[in-house]
């Protein structure tokens, strides 16, 4: 532990520009997030500096080489590790915590109930971006191959993401892109695996320094990660979000049941140069009791033709369930999914059959609290703020993460609307983001009143139904996409 | 005596290009060995195998008898580690990088590094990376000899350097010398000449010898034989594996006797030029020893 000390003392005073560089940006990030709307730089100014400090420590005693003058000193491996560890936690971890402490209670927050959130979006970002950036530093033997090896993990990060919403290659697309519920599911398994192969290169690094064995297993395990994450099937993280989450009530014994024969199917596409194939769908669903609300989280469909080809489709995207009015406890669910068009053209003129399996999640227990609108955010229950922007939008803010309930907004005595119907049924307190708050938009203008309803529901279960619908025509659906 | 520092079948290879083919040293405790070779020989290999930096491809080293393979922080508190080509911390001034190795070493003698300080005249405030060539290798030194190591290992010390800084290096060295086993290896002959107690000759990657100073010496020679001209070198058979690089002019004969012995060396001569008017014996220094061999050695290869 002296020796940890020794380090630690000696790594603080090489790098004290650079930790007053954190901090400076620490606390401009704290005023710009209680000043400004949107102060995307600043976080992104303080994360750079935060990985160049971190870099820098690291590469204070280089692990790669053999010229290195610390490498034949009677330096203890562990004592080593321990001292960049601890320099991580005290002058990077810390001071971006304290930072977001002093966000959420500038901006009301309790501090009790943002204290779990704020520890584990710490652990998040440890081991998410603090941990990964060290082993990166601990390969490399200085800041320039550690820059260039960064910025082609950006790229190839940054590439991952444009494919999400990319429509080419379609299969890629379906791949990547989970329904937002039970993403924090692989988001889970990625910074776990992620952790292991961090302190496992860290540990080999600093006990043996084989760099080309280190160097080899980070490829090795980040490609088989990326094939893992890209291939990981959702419908498994459903049941294992079924599995954690207690049903407080028995999804089956509600009689909630689709009607298969009030499906409409439509199908469009563009023009010219066809990329993809939207297809939509909206199925009735009933025998909702009272007092619940549904949502459908995702659907898994599979339409297959009179040739056995088939389509396996990827999660498809839900929007509000529309009520009908006219007959209690039934809604209609619309999803949209995208389709390979050698498919559709190859079976546009046959009866496909659909087998389909419909993810939903029934809300209940709903409180309601009417709150008097400003333009300065109000608490109003579950760690929920809300307020009126200048142009009348309604929008609430919650600390680290948005709560995994159902949360509506009625003004004026209206139907509720939805925030949001991306609800994320994570467990844990926190997501990673180094802004501590996250805000949501409700599509509702407040402008013609100062009262506004918020009515929070929790999820009560999560349950799952199959369904088969045959001689589905797609040329009797397809419509022309201009 | 024992050894501080040994190597048995030593094989290393670079992407199958071999330095090192079997090479067996053995440095005994309280000498100042030097290693001495051609560029390419493979003395940094070796020094770097024995600190543990580098991994053999295969063999056996031990350093204060430790497997040097294992070499950690407990052996590394006895062992200091000079070389040319170390990347030091250039951020830190001299006397901050004296202090902050000084809680790494138990045996650190605070006097004693005071002492190098003032006998190097090294700049207590100025940055390591703002020190010239010879000051930087003084820093190195003194930092490597304030905690009295039980071993010390140089890796061209000198090169590059005047000849007043060398000679403060060597008197740095020599203080330490005989409580400290020193393995040093340089190019500069003249100066390791004046303070080695112990030579090894290392040549594509194996020792060709190693013995105390004094012997070598003693057993190298360079003689000149007077003939009745015309001077004829005699033919391949008959001339003696230890005698090297032969010149014939017109009465004169010369080489290098590698086995020298003055009672029986003057008598083979006779033997093998016949009518012999002169025959001078002449020490040689260890420069020109080292060129003999290298020659030599080269010129088999």
């Amino acid at each position: 532990m002296r020796q940890t000390l020794h380090i630690l003392r000696k790594d603080v005073r090489y790098l004290r520009g650079e930790i007053c560089l954190v901090l400076v940006l620490g606390a401009v990030f704290v005023w710009t997030e209680t000043h400004s709307p949107d102060p995307w730089w600043v976080e992104m100014l303080l994360t750079v500096a935060a990985g160049y400090l971190i870099a820098r420590l690291i590469h204070a005693e280089v692990l790669p080489g053999d010229r290195q003058f610390w490498i034949t000193r009677p330096y203890g491996w562990n004592s080593l590790l321990g001292a960049k560890l601890l320099f991580m936690l005290v002058f990077v971890n810390l001071p971006i915590s304290v930072a977001q402490l002093l966000i959420l209670l500038a901006d009301g927050f309790p501090l009790g109930s943002s204290f779990p959130g704020l520890l584990w979006s710490q652990v998040l970002m440890i081991l998410g971006v603090s941990l990964p950036i060290a082993a990166l530093a601990a390969m490399t033997s200085g800041m320039v191959p550690f820059i260039f090896s960064m910025l082609i993990l950006l790229a190839i990060g940054f590439g991952s993401q444009q494919m999400i919403w990319s429509p080419r290659p379609l299969w890629l697309r379906q791949a990547l892109q989970w329904p937002a519920g039970v993403e924090w599911v692989r988001d889970s398994i990625a910074i776990i695996v992620l952790a292991a192969i961090v302190l496992s290169i860290l540990y080999m690094q600093y006990k043996n320094r084989r760099t080309l064995f280190s160097r080899t297993f980070a490829l090795g395990g980040v490609a088989l990660g990326i094939v893992a994450y890209m291939y990981m099937p959702w419908p498994f993280a459903f049941a294992v979000q079924s599995q954690l989450s207690k049903p407080r009530i028995d999804g089956s014994s509600l009689g909630i049941a689709l009607d298969p024969s009030s499906m409409k199917f439509s199908a469009s596409f563009p023009q010219h140069g066809l990329q993809h194939v939207e297809v939509d769908l909206s199925i009735e669903v009933g025998g909702i009791p009272g007092g619940f609300d549904l949502q459908a989280d995702a659907l898994a469909a599979t339409f297959q033709g009179p040739d056995g080809r088939t389509w396996k489709s990827g999660s498809f995207d839900f929007s509000s369930p529309n009520k009908d009015s006219n007959r209690q406890g039934v809604v209609t669910l619309h999803g949209t999914g995208l389709m390979d068009p050698s498919f559709f053209n190859e079976e546009r003129d046959k009866m496909v059959t659909l087998q389909a399996s419909l993810y939903l999640a029934l809300f209940g227990n709903a409180r309601a609290k009417t709150i008097v609108l400003r333009d300065t955010p109000v608490n109003v229950m579950d760690g929920l703020q809300c307020y009126s922007s200048i142009l009348g939008d309604l929008l609430c803010r919650s600390a680290f993460r948005w709560p995994n309930l159902l949360v509506r907004a009625s003004v004026g005595g209206a139907n509720p609307n939805v925030f949001t119907q991306f609800i994320s049924y994570s467990p844990f307190p926190a997501s990673m983001h180094l802004n501590p708050i996250e805000t949501r938009l409700a599509s509702a203008s407040t402008l013609s009143t100062h009262e506004v309803t918020i009515i929070v529901s929790e999820p009560l279960a999560h349950f799952r139904r199959d369904f088969e619908v045959r001689g589905v025509h797609f040329v009797d659906f397809a419509a022309v996409k201009k | 005596m024992s050894s501080a520092l040994c190597a048995q079948d030593l094989v290393k290879r670079f992407r199958n290009v071999p330095v090192l083919n079997g090479l067996n040293l053995d440095v005994p405790e309280a000498s100042v060995f030097g290693l001495i070779g051609p560029n390419g020989a493979g003395k940094t290999t070796t020094i770097k195998i024995l600190m543990n930096i580098l991994k053999a491809t295969s063999g056996r080293t031990e350093v204060l008898g430790a497997d040097s393979r294992h070499l950690g922080p407990s052996d590394l508190k006895h062992i200091g580690y000079v070389s040319e080509n170390q990347e030091m911390p250039e951020w830190m001034t001299v006397e901050y990088f004296l202090a902050y190795l000084k809680p790494f070493y138990p045996t650190w003698d605070e006097a004693r590094a005071e002492e190098l300080v003032r006998q190097f005249n090294l700049p207590r405030g100025r940055k390591l990376r703002h020190l010239s060539r010879g000051m930087w290798m003084k820093a190195s030194l003194a930092s490597a000899l304030a905690y009295r190591p039980r071993l010390l290992v140089l890796d061209e010390p000198f090169s590059g350097l005047d000849p007043l800084v060398r000679e403060d290096l060597i008197e740095g060295l020599l203080e330490s010398a005989g409580e400290t086993t020193i393995l040093i290896s340089s190019h500069d002959l003249a100066d390791i000449e004046s303070f080695a107690s112990h030579i090894g000759y290392l040549d594509r990657g194996r020792l060709q010898f190693s013995e105390e100073m004094t012997s070598l010496s003693a057993r190298f020679r360079e003689v000149e034989v007077i003939v009745e001209p015309p001077a004829t070198l005699p033919a391949d058979r008959q001339w003696p594996a230890t005698w090297l690089r032969p010149e014939a002019t017109q009465a004169l004969v010369r080489f290098v006797e590698t086995r020298f012995d003055p009672e029986h060396s003057p008598g083979e001569i006779r033997r093998l030029f016949g009518k012999v008017q002169q025959i001078s014996v002449n020490p040689m220094p260890l420069r020109a020893i080292f060129v003999t061999l290298a020659r030599s050695t080269s010129r088999t290869a």
